[in-house]
């Protein structure tokens, strides 16, 4: 009995030094950096700076107090919500239709996934020539105004056509999911639904829907989680332009650390996105765990 | 058996480990030296590659290895602030960020050194610290100016315009012709921002102190009768750009210019190269920006991309870093440089015979330049006055711009 009990231990030694390495590596390079990440955004370092001072809250008054600050929270809240708006319509009614193909299911399906394996800045810069050199050819040919310009142009517009090149990549991973989804209901319901009587319609909203919540739920925070942190998509294809309409927050961080040289207020925004993150996070872990049990 | 196998491998490591970092140390080998070098452009790169290959050549005990990266003034700054300074560096010496440097001692004083005597005194002057040193050895200078396609200038029958009169007046001939005159790119802010400065230092000879009488809120820019003439000649300048030029890049734009679409645009030096390999045929010239006078006329122009040593190497690799500098001063070499960058040198005895460049090196010469407005303004000020600006090539609001400029500076200088 002591024997066996000795082995376990050391057979649990063994796998605990393999993990070591990546343990180590894991705490320098997220643990440390985050814990220093929050430490930096009480002080005034500069990035650069060998000596800095603790401010307190400072930097957080600064930011509450300044009128970009602000307006990059409501960019990036827009941009989250029609984000979620675009991809969730979107990947349910595509992975509605792919669902019920009879003959291809799994090579239509690999093409509709192919958006999610290409990086979000290469998809941007392909986008930024559309933009620029085929949808105005478009606009003008059939006399619409607002598309006979660059759509990343106006201030109006920029916002919209940078969330949707975003949908057009994100649409790919909810919709393996929805399909996944759709897959545990029982054909048998539908079947006792028909006998019934009940239109297509109904059979999506008292069979379908109430099957897919759950997936439903992880998609959205999932999503919005993609649109607060958002960086690449509006880099790439404006910059933050035109006139900070879509300087969303991580290109507000960005410009502060790196061009405005003020890494320490650049942190105090990091944090404050990190709280809302955050607090998605834990939204969606205790509605995924209830979820399970259910 | 586990527990051998994950002995055997510990040790694996270990040795592994040990071979890595005992290695490096073999006598007579030479002396690595990193040059970090800020221009992403093909002309400077091959510049210096080539010295760098006739320098370890004849100094077999030093080894200079170029290094670029992109985004490169983003890493030479983190790289920096996290102790890892590369022994020889280029950066920008008259801009507020570099004195941050010298402030923190990260930057080697150079004021000692004899071949900054080969350096042409205005440019030097213009790298002062405000402690009186020197702490970099200025190389070329950049500027910005009017690319003008020369063919269809000819064509045309136009003349290098020298005021704002003439240069309106070949405006009007183009656009009778036909000829999109100006191609302007406006989508990134920044490069809003380089038309900015280059129009307020042509335009508004006192312009960019006023700004930084208005950050000190000493004065204010509604009402500034140098800035009304600023956005007034800006936007007849609009009047004669491509209708597109918020959704253009700098890319695209100098496409366009390089296949013909455009007869004139207004970018940096550091544009030159990048046009030129797009169509290597087309023949360009470049002009600064005019003013109502060439006399009262000044253009934008700085030191570019200097050379500078870490404060923190140590003495055998300052010797090397010297002896490397002292090298790339020589007539010779900087004219080899030169050869390829096609910029104004700073060094002494340096010919430039790009003709093309001409008008803008004889300007330049004269001393009728102003610096960039990052050597005396915030970063954090003017970056946010390309946003302002760049509202305005929207909606062409003169007066709006200028009370938009107050308000965005009132924000960004309180922080």
């Amino acid at each position: 009995m002591k024997g066996t009990n000795r082995k376990k231990m050391s057979g649990r030694l063994t796998f605990f030094l393999f993990t070591l390495i990546p343990v180590i590596l894991y705490t320098f390079f997220y643990v440390v950096s985050v814990i220093n990440g929050v430490r930096y955004s009480f002080t005034d370092w500069d990035g650069m700076a060998q000596k800095f001072n603790f401010i307190g809250l400072k930097n957080y008054q600064t930011l509450f107090k300044n009128p970009y600050f602000w307006n990059s929270l409501k960019t990036t809240v827009l941009y989250s919500i029609m984000l979620v708006i675009g991809v969730i319509v979107t990947s349910l009614i595509l992975s509605i239709s792919l669902n019920s193909l009879k003959a291809f299911k799994t090579l239509t399906k690999s093409i509709y996934f192919v958006p999610a394996m290409i990086g979000g800045v290469t998809i941007a810069l392909i986008w930024d020539q559309l933009y620029y050199r085929v949808l105005p050819v478009i606009g003008k040919a059939l006399g619409i105004g607002w598309l006979s310009n660059s759509l990343l142009m106006t201030g109006k517009t920029a916002l919209p056509a940078v969330v949707f090149v975003q949908v057009w990549q994100a649409v790919a991973m909810p919709t393996v999911i929805f399909i996944a989804g759709l897959q545990q209901i029982p054909d048998e319901q539908y079947e006792s639904a028909k006998i019934d009587g009940a239109t297509a319609f109904q059979r999506f909203r008292y069979v379908t829907l109430p099957y897919l919540l759950p997936t439903v739920t992880v998609n959205l925070v999932l999503t919005i989680k993609q649109g607060f942190t958002s960086f690449d998509f509006p880099y790439a294809l404006t910059g933050g332009g035109p006139v900070r309409a879509t300087e969303v927050i991580g290109i507000l961080i960005y410009n502060d650390a790196f061009k405005n040289m003020r890494f320490s207020l650049a942190n105090a925004e990091a944090c404050v996105l990190f709280v809302i993150v955050a607090l998605f996070s834990l939204t969606q872990l205790k509605l995924t765990s209830k979820g399970g049990t259910d | 058996m586990k527990k051998k196998f994950a002995a055997v491998f510990c040790s694996a490591l270990a040795l592994t480990s040990t071979l890595c970092f005992g290695g490096t140390a073999l006598a007579d080998e030479p002396l690595k030296i990193e040059f970090f070098q800020q221009k992403g452009e093909e002309g400077p790169q091959k510049g210096y590659k080539a010295i760098i290959e006739k320098f370890n050549e004849e100094n077999p005990d030093i080894e200079i290895e170029m290094n670029t990266v992109p985004d490169a003034g983003t890493v030479l700054t983190s790289r920096i602030s996290s102790g890892d300074i590369p022994v020889i560096f280029s950066d920008f010496p008259t801009q507020t960020q570099f004195k941050q440097k010298v402030a923190n001692g990260y930057v080697q004083d150079l004021s000692d050194q004899d071949f900054l005597k080969n350096v042409n005194e205005s440019s030097l002057e213009m790298t002062k610290q405000e402690d009186g040193g020197y702490y970099a050895l200025p190389y070329s200078r950049n500027y910005i100016g009017v690319y003008y396609n020369v063919q269809m200038f000819e064509d045309n029958g136009i003349e290098i315009p020298t005021t704002w009169e003439e240069f309106t007046a070949a405006c009007d001939k183009l656009q009778e012709a036909g000829i999109t005159p100006v191609g302007m790119h406006g989508k990134d802010p920044s490069r809003v921002g380089h038309l900015f400065q280059a129009a307020t230092v042509a335009w508004a000879p006192n312009g960019v102190e006023t700004i930084g009488k208005v950050v000190a809120g000493e004065a204010t820019i509604e009402g500034d009768a140098e800035f009304q003439n600023v956005f007034e000649k800006m936007s007849t300048l609009l009047s004669y750009a491509n209708e597109d030029a918020l959704a253009l890049s700098d890319t695209a734009c100098y496409e366009n210019f390089a296949n013909g679409q455009y007869a004139m645009t207004i970018t940096g030096s550091y544009a030159k190269g990048t046009i030129q390999s797009i169509n290597s045929d087309l023949k360009i010239g470049i002009f600064p920006l005019p003013n109502d006078t060439y006399e009262d006329t000044k253009c934008l122009s700085g030191i570019d991309a200097a050379i500078c040593v870490s404060a923190q190497a140590s003495d055998e690799e300052k010797e090397a870093a010297y002896r490397f500098l002292a090298y790339l001063a020589e007539t010779e070499n900087a004219q080899t440089f030169c050869d390829y960058d096609g910029a104004p040198s700073c060094i002494n005895g340096v010919v430039n015979d790009d003709e093309g460049i001409a008008p803008m090196v004889e300007m330049i010469n004269a001393g009728q330049t102003h610096d960039w407005m990052a050597s005396t303004i915030n970063n954090n000020v003017t970056t946010d006055l390309y946003n302002v600006v760049q509202g305005f090539w929207a909606d062409k609001d003169v007066e709006g711009v200028m009370k938009n400029m107050d308000a965005s500076i009132a924000v960004t200088s309180a922080q």
